[in-house]
């Protein structure tokens, strides 16, 4: 069954056809509300409510990307839930580290198939990107995930923050820019596979 | 961000990494790249950002995100039913509320008659005590107008038998022989339906100068005849009596019977919607 005849279904009650479309999607969602907030537990709450809120909202959609939509609402949980820590600021449960840095613990990174080595590189390589991505304005932070994490083009992700292509374009290309200045401090502790390296142009 | 570059430059080289220039635009670009080793170098450095954070590693979800019912805490498969559920309550109770209102206006009419009804056949009670020792002496005396006794002029009887009490208690001890659940006026009633006006009376004399008048009431009369006589007359009026009767029964029915769908579908309606 194809994308349409899911949510037509869902939109009439079926939550087995929507449940299929969270099996489609949830990967995406939790990667980016996790990208967006740096919190594992946290993500994982905003995650499942906005798949919740995408269900009760569901008659809602009028068609277009239906990927775009969901990410829509799972983004503007994300921004409540960086408005709400802003008014209430939290006190991290992760330990802190010798310089007073949150010790990320790298267990949600893990793939059991695995070797240590790969793990250790994979895990420092998500450690520098998180770290810079967090020093992004959430506009900037929202919009490169969306493209150069996640692989949405320019207008899913302009229809996903509801903001104009030339926005996406400006955003992007910015936000590109902070990102290239703060792993120049991380480049040294960036396993080789994953150094900085010429690309075709 | 210490890019000597302007904001339009480092656009053009974003949008010229991901193709988002048009022809003409890319092509004016590569001319300055080629000439321009500050702006090379930038485009150099954004494509291995790009092609990092293209590599990022996707963190693995904790667990799954997939929906219950519980979760969402209303409705899902009933849906379907609230609709009908709600159409179901709403015509029931404008069909309570039209059937309510016909019992009202109609009721009026049909409470008339019963109650013309009930007069008469308290009346005939009360004749009957009155009757029952004239009519032995009387012995086989025939009442050829028990038959003709005009089951129209019951509405007569009712404006009768609104007659004061105190007149009926000037019957002395032949109305002290009714039994106990018979409306007293009725006595005055009987004089009215045989159409003869008289004023209150006492029964007896009455009855002595109006025999077709005790003749139809005379449906408790212990003797053959007057038993005979109550073919005519008095079967009529306890058919009467109970057409009125039956159908406000079944009014009643009816009401109660909408009033329990209008509720009970209202209620599953509201359920409905709560889950």
């Amino acid at each position: 069954m194809d994308e349409s005849a899911l949510i037509a279904h869902a939109k009439r009650g079926d939550l087995d056809s929507f449940n299929r479309l969270v099996l489609e999607y949830q990967d995406l969602v939790f990667n980016v509300t996790y990208r967006m907030l740096n919190e594992p537990a946290t993500a994982e709450d905003i995650t499942q409510d906005a798949f919740v809120s995408a269900y009760k909202k569901l008659h809602t959609f009028r068609g277009g990307s239906f990927k775009a939509w969901l990410l829509r609402i799972a983004t503007n949980a994300c921004y409540d839930e960086l408005r709400r820590q802003k008014r209430r600021p939290t006190v991290p449960l992760e330990p802190l580290g010798e310089d007073q840095e949150e010790i990320e613990s790298p267990v949600w990174l893990a793939d059991p198939g695995e070797l240590p080595e790969d793990a250790a590189a994979r895990a420092e390589l998500a450690r520098a990107i998180q770290r810079c991505m967090d020093q992004l304005a959430a506009e900037f932070r929202h919009v490169v995930i969306l493209v150069d994490i996640q692989g949405l083009g320019y207008a899913e992700a302009a229809e996903a923050i509801r903001k104009p292509l030339g926005t996406v374009k400006s955003r992007l290309a910015r936000a590109r820019v902070g990102m290239q200045d703060c792993l120049q401090g991380f480049r040294e502790l960036l396993p080789a596979q994953f150094r900085l390296e010429e690309e075709r142009i | 961000m210490n890019n000597p570059l302007s904001r339009r430059d480092i656009e053009s080289l974003s949008a010229y990494l991901d193709d988002r220039l048009s022809p003409r635009q890319r092509r004016a670009l590569r001319a300055r790249i080629s000439s321009d080793p500050a702006l090379r170098t930038a485009l150099h450095s954004m494509a291995q950002t790009r092609a990092l954070l293209h590599r990022a590693p996707q963190a693995k979800r904790p667990r799954s995100f997939t929906l219950t019912a519980e979760m969402l805490g209303e409705r899902t498969k009933p849906a379907r039913t609230y609709p009908a559920m709600r159409l179901v309550s709403a015509i029931a109770s404008m069909l309570f509320v039209v059937v309510v209102f016909g019992d009202i206006f109609l009721g009026g009419a049909i409470g008339g008659a019963e109650t013309a009804n009930k007069s008469m056949m308290a009346a005939g009670v009360a004749d009957e005590a009155e009757m029952a020792p004239m009519a032995m002496e009387a012995g086989d005396m025939e009442a050829p107008e028990a038959a003709e006794a005009p089951l129209a002029e019951a509405d007569e009887e009712t404006v009768a038998a609104d007659a004061p009490a105190e007149q009926v208690d000037g019957l002395g001890q032949q109305t002290s022989e009714t039994p106990e659940f018979m409306p007293t006026p009725s006595v005055s009633g009987t004089l009215a339906v045989d159409g003869t006006q008289l004023p209150v009376v006492p029964s007896s004399t009455a009855a002595a100068e109006e025999p077709g008048g005790i003749a139809t009431f005379s449906r408790s009369l212990p003797d053959d005849e007057a038993a005979e006589s109550d073919n005519s007359g008095l079967t009529v009026a306890a058919e009467d009596d109970f057409g009125p009767r039956t159908a406000k029964v079944w009014l009643r029915i009816g009401e109660t019977l909408l009033a329990v769908i209008a509720i009970g579908s209202g209620a599953a309606a509201y359920i409905l919607r709560r889950r």
